[in-house]
């Protein structure tokens, strides 16, 4: 089975890749409960220390653990056949335990994978 | 070109030289993918023939600031490891004067208007950055 991926534009020059299969519902401004999700979502932008783009719509992605996070925008990915997955070394990273562990990269895209968890602890 | 050949390149308004074999290849300057949260010397990540590759901020290497042409990339101990630079040029290491710590040299002997020009020591700079490990068994840098 392909694997399908969330791409999930955090700012600008950011974007983070997630399995759809976690992902249990996106909301858009107009969805009737964004703004109950929203009120408890963590944003990605802040998590990852960059600056959130004003001009992206804004969604809530609700995954299946019941974590909600806050995203510029979010996007089915490409086929993953289309998309090469890269390790990053957890030593270019100013933190850890680390945040990513690889990269998407194709088609236009190069979006980071989370390492398992992250994601799902909602807190940051 | 001999084995004491030298990749003599500009970055951060010096001019750095790194021994040939050191150097993997130079290529046209493309900018770097910015990854999030990452090592405060690491100016992005590249794609380079499936290995994702850090670039260094060139401030790291000196106070200017330079519009880089070239990707010079280094290897050490099979890590990779990309330096913004422009105007690369090989020269043969042995024509150039060194100064009694091996540290400096002028390019074609120490006329006044030579430039002086860094030897790059790379396997010190892996090190510092954190990207080899050290006989301690730590691959952090101080």
């Amino acid at each position: 089975v392909e694997q399908c991926w969330l791409l999930l534009r955090v700012s600008r020059e950011v974007e983070v890749a997630v399995e759809l299969s976690r992902v249990h519902r996106i909301l858009h401004r107009r969805s009737p409960d964004f703004e109950v999700h929203a009120a408890q979502a963590v944003a990605l932008a802040r998590y990852l220390k960059e600056p959130p783009d004003p001009s992206l719509p804004g969604v809530v992605v609700v995954l299946s653990s019941g974590a909600n996070w806050y995203a510029g925008d979010a996007d089915l990915g490409p086929p993953s056949r289309s998309l090469a997955f890269r390790p990053v070394p957890p030593d270019l990273l100013s933190e850890s335990p680390p945040w990513c562990r690889g990269v998407l990269a194709g088609d236009g895209h190069w979006a980071y994978v989370l390492e398992p968890g992250v994601l799902e602890a909602s807190r940051d | 070109v001999t084995d004491s050949a030298l990749m003599v390149f500009r970055s951060a308004g010096l001019l750095h030289a790194v021994p040939r074999e050191k150097v993997l290849s130079v290529s046209a300057w493309r900018p770097a993918w910015k990854l999030p949260r990452g090592a405060h010397w690491l100016e992005g990540l590249l794609d380079e023939g499936g290995e994702l590759v850090p670039v260094l901020k060139e401030e790291i290497l000196g106070p200017g600031a330079d519009v880089p042409e070239v990707i010079v990339l280094l290897e050490e101990q099979g890590r990779r490891l990309a330096i913004p630079g422009r105007g690369p040029v090989l020269r043969d290491g042995a024509t150039e004067a060194r100064d009694p710590q091996g540290e400096d040299a002028r390019p074609g002997g120490s006329g006044e208007n030579s430039e002086e020009i860094r030897i790059l020591d790379s396997r010190l700079l892996y090190t510092t950055l954190g990207l080899l490990y050290n006989e301690s068994g730590s691959n952090r840098g101080s």
